[in-house]
């Protein structure tokens, strides 16, 4: 039988799952995702944290009791850097050992250690250390890596083209089907995506005349509909189109880096902060939201940045929305409903 | 230039020598009150950990008293505090409309230009003059860590209640007045030797407490609400793992060298945490195994409302107390934390080590 291998639905999931399980799958395990947070999961959460953690923590915490007896092994990764100017949040760097203190009763984790300061092929070695312990042969693995970096690839590309991650994870899980059964080549696959990615871009400029709003946060917050009441889909009810920081291409990100004074010391925080300049210097957005958590401690620095350069930016109206497993569905509404109600009537005086 | 700088425990004697000693007005921060944090807490944002406030508060009032440049510490992180200046100076200038000039120390390594430079521009006086100075600075830091420590070991046993903190602060008053090396030399050993005369309680065995946690929450009184001066009063020997003149060393020295700094600690914080997250999150876990091993009989650790790496330490510290048998009291510390509860959690605490270590005397009888 196949090694089953467990992925939290939670924190980089939203970054990194279709490489992940490419990885995985190219070796021949299962993978098995936990469910779409839920109540449930977040109560489990709440029972393991402490009461100072953070609900992205706690949530991700309930997501590893979910995987327990359903799988051999679970992915908790310890991601340190992503990029040479930051590291990310250190609630990430000591996750292996938190959930190894907080959660009782889970299968054995695997745990490596990603950190690209510590050379180019640091992240190629650490996941060949993730396929040894799988029992794989060293150039079985590398070519899995190599394929799911490409992967990784599709991926970001289907964000830019402002795809939503839940969209995209179920249109490469389609295609690496469709790889399968029909012996189709890695160019259709290409053209495939490209498609995708136009149709989804049309449909963007589409909504082009709405109200535009920049929803900026960590993707666990942003993406994931249980912990933000449905926020995504209430804008969309509401008439507006949004942007997030996924959906600005790396590079306009990183070309923007020269504007801060000292970086952020959290990988996440910079992609945030970098991608609101984007959108002030591209004249995208007419309004900012800031999606941030309970007690979130990078964002006390984060929310008040944005707050001070969306004052200096002409005025951009910007909301901060605090999130924590108390949050209710009509508080969130009645608040977007009237921020965007007052970006109508701004606009309108203007014309 | 009127140069002020944040308030970290006593360690304002040593700045002010060395501001001083560079040539330039000082303007002492007044010490922290309910006041500076309730001007702090009310320009910070809400989730800022506790020393933001305090210091924006600080600045804020040392402004009003005239100063114009603020000189503080930086950081690589994870840790938020490297980023306070950068933050603070913005909150000062853009929101606050203060005309004031903030100067960041970042750490040496990777950035000794960079230091050697706002070093030159700050000195006005000559280099030997100020060569002097900065080791005057760094015999007062010395000799306070000094009397601190050797009060924490005095106090549980005085017979006479507040007769080491009030000879403390009179030696801290005394090193802030010596202005000369050999002064401060013979200010310590006279008051070394008073606390050696003083009347105690050969007899008394006290519980032994290790104090661990967040450096600014740990060195400033008014922000740990006398943690330390609480439990030396119930009778309790605190063994404080941050001193300043240690911690320097390890951070700025050793560092620039490529010496790891508080390496006994990260070793034993190994089987726990082995990643750095910050802050003092690794070597809270480290330090409280270190006094596990030597045998105490408590940890209370320290940390601010909302600080990432201690949250991390924390989350990790039932398995450390379980599997060490050690017991460790977490005291979360925010603007909202009163005297009388802590003073209650540490008398509760205090009261299940002694009733442990009756136990244990107890088994040990009986198995002998």
């Amino acid at each position: 039988m196949a090694i089953r291998i467990g992925i939290p639905r939670a924190l980089a999931y939203y970054s990194f799952y279709p490489q992940w399980k490419t990885f995985f799958e190219e070796l021949g395990a299962e993978v098995i995702l936990s469910p779409l947070t839920n109540k449930h999961i977040v109560n489990e959460g709440i029972r393991d944290t402490v009461t100072d953690a953070c609900i992205p923590i706690k949530v991700y915490h309930g997501h590893v009791a979910s995987l327990a007896g359903k799988v051999d092994y679970i992915f908790v990764p310890r991601i340190v850097g992503l990029d040479h100017d930051a590291t990310l949040c250190p609630k990430f760097l000591g996750l292996p050992d938190m959930i190894k203190s907080s959660v009782k009763g889970i299968p054995p984790l695997l745990t490596p250690r990603f950190d690209v300061r510590d050379g180019r092929f640091a992240p190629a070695k650490a996941w060949m250390k993730v396929a040894e312990v799988l029992g794989a042969g060293y150039r079985h693995a590398l070519l899995a890596y190599r394929k799911s970096v490409k992967v990784k690839q599709y991926y970001e590309e289907l964000l830019t083209s402002r795809m939503l991650p839940e969209e995209a994870v179920s249109l490469l899980d389609k295609l690496a089907a469709s790889v399968k059964g029909e012996k189709k080549t890695p160019s259709d696959v290409k053209s495939s995506i490209a498609s995708a990615k136009s149709s989804s871009a049309r449909s963007s400029e589409l909504q082009n005349s709405n109200i535009c709003l920049a929803v900026v946060g960590y993707p666990y917050m942003i993406y994931d509909e249980f912990i933000n009441c449905g926020l995504l889909d209430t804008l969309k009810r509401l008439g507006v189109s949004i942007l997030t920081p996924e959906m600005v291409p790396a590079k306009a990100r990183q070309a923007q880096a020269k504007k801060q004074p000292k970086y952020l010391f959290w990988y996440y925080s910079n992609q945030v902060i970098r991608s609101v300049y984007y959108f002030f210097q591209e004249n995208m957005v007419d309004g900012v939201i800031h999606l941030t958590a309970f007690a979130c401690g990078p964002d006390a620095m984060v929310d008040k940045l944005l707050e001070l350069d969306c004052q200096k930016h002409g005025r951009i109206p910007y909301l901060s929305l605090c999130l924590d497993e108390h949050t209710g569905r009509a508080g969130i509404l009645t608040r977007l409903e009237a921020f965007t109600d007052m970006l109508v009537r701004k606009r309108g005086v203007r014309q | 230039m009127r140069i002020t700088f944040p308030h970290m425990g006593t360690s304002w004697i040593a700045f002010k020598t060395l501001v001083e000693g560079m040539g330039h007005e000082v303007v002492l921060p007044p010490p922290p009150t309910k006041r500076t944090l309730d001007l702090g807490t009310k320009y910070s944002p809400e989730f800022a950990c506790l020393p933001f406030k305090v210091l924006l508060g600080t600045y804020l009032e040392a402004l009003k008293l005239g100063a114009d440049t603020i000189i503080s510490s930086g950081g690589v992180g994870p840790c938020r505090a490297g980023y306070y200046t950068q933050l603070q100076g913005r909150i000062l200038k853009e929101q606050l409309g203060y005309d004031v000039r903030v100067i960041t120390f970042e750490p040496p390594r990777g950035h000794l230009m960079q230091t050697y430079r706002i070093i030159r521009d700050l000195v006005k006086v000559s280099f030997p003059k100020f060569a002097a100075c900065a080791w005057l600075a760094w015999q007062k830091l010395l000799a306070l860590d000094a009397l601190e420590r050797e009060s924490h070991r005095v106090r549980p046993l005085e017979l006479e209640k507040g007769t080491t903190s009030r000879i403390l602060s009179q030696g801290i008053k005394a090193i802030d007045r010596a202005d000369s090396v050999k002064e401060v030399k013979n200010v310590t050993a006279a008051f070394l030797k008073r606390f050696k005369e003083m009347p105690k309680d050969y007899d008394y065995q006290p519980l032994k407490v290790g104090v661990i946690g967040e450096i600014y929450v740990v060195l400033e009184p008014f922000v740990n609400l006398d943690v330390v001066e609480t439990l030396g009063h119930m009778g309790v020997y605190v063994n404080r793992s941050i001193f300043l003149t240690n911690w320097v060393t390890e951070n700025t020295l050793l560092d620039t060298f490529r010496v790891e700094a508080e390496r006994s600690a990260k070793k034993a914080a190994g089987p726990y945490l082995p990643e750095l997250v910050g802050g003092h999150g690794q070597t809270s876990i480290g330090e409280t195994v270190l006094y596990a091993k030597r045998g105490f009989d408590g940890v209370v650790q320290l940390a601010p409302f909302t600080c990432i790496p201690e949250i991390v330490a924390k989350s990790i510290m039932p398995r450390v107390s379980k599997e060490l048998d050690i017991p460790v009291l977490t005291l979360m510390l925010d603007e909202q934390t009163g005297k009388a509860g802590i003073a209650t959690r540490l008398e509760a605490f205090v009261d299940l080590l002694r009733m442990r270590r009756n136990r244990m005397a107890r088994t040990r009888g009986e198995t002998a």
